[in-house]
């Protein structure tokens, strides 16, 4: 699903990023990225979402090389990416329902397809009776809560998360990756990108390793 | 307190119902059997061509929605920023007022001095003292002259009381005789005046070596330039209308661009979920639309108060000068044009701060 190949992004101040990565995460799979900050993952995720292009080497998802996307594929292919942010990135002009509603509002569904579909998401993270509110009147957890909703009401086929617990206590982190887990079995793939080691050794899944733009550990 | 308590009550309850129903066989586990199914080498491509195909399938009724949602929002943002709005749109309007104010009164003179036109004469001024007999002779002979349509005589006694009643004084008593020569106004035929300042010249020379013509006095010459000034005044008025709606331009992308960088989260958080360009735009396009509509609304009102203003001053000045002709003043059609025209300024305003700032924005 998500395959590295010999990837290696260099910025324009000279910077670089990511050194000769390669690695493949199949369809279905769940994996951990980690790694101290600026080691690089938050420049996988944004060439995952082809936020960036790389300096050197490919990234192909689902078999397909990203760079090769006109700009205006862009959209259409970030529609099959659901992306969770550390700061849930949720608009405060507008309810819970109409925040998750928003990717399928671009996507162009009929309502009673959103519906149907933002309600069933609001359900599977717990917060269904809070449709109505206002985001900014949830605690931080709920609000992480409802950008996963917002994250997963497309139905994506890949399923990345820039630390998605980053402000949360251990309970609630943990809900949250057992939420990850749910998506996981039905067959999204899931890539997480934390620093939490606890929760990541308790979680026993694959775990990439990045050290300055280096990826020393896979596994 | 009841109506608190009710709606609380039951939502939890129907929550976990569904919770448990979606656990059960709700649409996450639906499409795990559908994976199941699915064979693993099929899945990459599919996915992608079932959303291209579905965006575009319901594109139709989900763009039709995203209009609706963005003429709704567009105009909530119009009511929340009051004042800021109606300062853009003010500007608009008098971006469009002023040039429309020149225009009308252009179009006013042009009618009213191409009536004057019509109405020239040609004064031909005869030798003081010339006989009645003579004055006949000079009249036969006016009468034969090809291009007049008409003549009439001012004696020297009707001269003479003419002058007293429109001078007010006795002055002309003081001399013995009336100073006052005969006059014959020669009204030239209208076809000749396509090109009136040479053919009235003609006349004249012509009307000039008749015996017993003193001098002849062709009264073109005003209407001339007053023309002139008019086409002047009709591209002056051009001109600040153009200036004026490039401010108005300017005035409006600057709105939008504000507009756009308060709403930057909105448009990265749109971006990173798969929103085109076109369906970012929109909103952004319909506040200009509506800054046109409001600029619209103004400056008509203002035009047809000012109108109303000033008609009892015109209608007299038209009355002193014993003109019937009406005055000019908008139609439909004018406003008609006075809106499509502010619409399209606004619009391009707003295309402008689009086109140039929303391609900056980009998720971080």
């Amino acid at each position: 699903m998500i395959k590295f190949e010999q990837v290696t992004k260099r910025y324009d101040s000279g910077q670089e990023a990511l050194s000769n990565v390669s690695f493949h995460i199949n369809r279905g799979d769940m994996a951990f990225l980690t790694g101290h900050s600026g080691a690089g993952k938050s420049t996988l995720l944004k060439l995952i979402m082809r936020m960036e292009t790389p300096t050197v080497g490919n990234v192909m998802i689902a078999g397909q090389n990203i760079a090769q996307l006109d700009r205006k594929d862009i959209p259409f292919y970030r529609r099959h990416i659901g992306v969770v942010f550390q700061n849930h990135q949720l608009l405060f002009d507008r309810s819970v329902f109409e925040n998750v509603a928003l990717p399928m509002r671009i996507s162009g569904s009929n309502e009673l397809e959103i519906g149907k579909r933002v309600r069933a998401a609001l359900d599977k993270v717990g917060l269904l009776h809070k449709e109505k509110s206002n985001p900014i009147a949830l605690s931080t957890g709920e609000q992480q809560r409802i950008g996963i909703a917002r994250a997963v009401v497309n139905k994506p086929a890949l399923l990345l998360a820039d630390e998605p617990t980053g402000n949360l206590d251990p309970e609630l982190s943990e809900e949250i990756m057992n939420l990850f887990r749910d998506f996981q079995q039905v067959g999204v793939t899931v890539l997480i990108a934390s620093h939490d080691h606890e929760l990541i050794q308790s979680m026993s899944l694959p775990v990439m390793t990045l050290a300055s733009g280096e990826l020393v550990s896979f596994g | 307190m009841i109506r608190d308590s009710k709606p609380k009550q039951p939502s939890p309850k129907s929550g976990a119902v569904r919770k448990g129903a979606t656990l059960k066989g709700g649409s996450q586990p639906r499409k795990a059997t559908k994976n199941a199914t699915s064979e693993k080498t099929k899945r990459p491509k599919k996915p992608k061509q079932k959303s291209l195909k579905s965006a575009n399938a319901s594109n139709a009724s989900g763009l039709l929605k995203h209009h609706r949602d963005c003429i709704q929002s567009s105009l909530t943002r119009i009511r929340l920023t009051k004042l800021a709005s109606l300062m853009t749109s003010s500007l608009v309007a008098v971006s469009l007022t002023l040039p429309m104010l020149l225009l009308l009164v252009v179009s006013n003179l042009q009618v009213l001095s191409a009536g004057w036109q019509n109405q020239l004469s040609v004064s031909v001024y005869l030798d003081v003292g010339l006989s009645d007999a003579s004055v006949a002779g000079v009249e036969r002979e006016i009468q034969q002259m090809p291009g007049v349509s008409s003549q009439e005589l001012i004696t020297p006694d009707q001269g003479l009381a003419d002058f007293k009643s429109f001078a007010g004084s006795d002055l002309l008593s003081l001399f013995d005789q009336n100073p006052l020569p005969a006059v014959i106004e020669v009204v030239p035929l209208a076809e000749h005046l396509e090109n009136p300042q040479f053919a009235l010249n003609q006349l004249a020379l012509k009307l000039k070596a008749i015996d017993g013509v003193e001098d002849v006095a062709v009264d073109l010459q005003w209407v001339e330039r007053l023309l002139n000034y008019v086409s002047l005044a009709e591209r002056f008025a051009w001109l600040v209308g153009f200036l004026l709606a490039l401010a108005a331009v300017l005035a409006i992308s600057n709105s939008i661009r504000l507009e756009i960088e308060n709403r930057r989260q909105e448009i990265v958080v749109i971006k990173l979920v798969g929103g085109t360009d076109s369906f970012i735009r929109l909103p952004f396009l319909y506040s200009g639309f509506w800054y046109g509509v409001l600029g619209a609304v103004i400056a008509s009102v203002c035009l047809i108060l000012i109108s109303v203003w000033l008609s009892p001053i015109v209608s007299d000045l038209l009355f002193l000068y014993s003109s019937d002709i009406d005055v000019v003043y908008f139609g439909f059609s004018d406003l008609l044009g006075l809106f499509s025209f502010s619409v399209l300024i606004s619009v391009l305003g707003a295309w402008l701060a689009v086109y140039r700032h929303l391609g900056e924005i980009e998720p971080e």
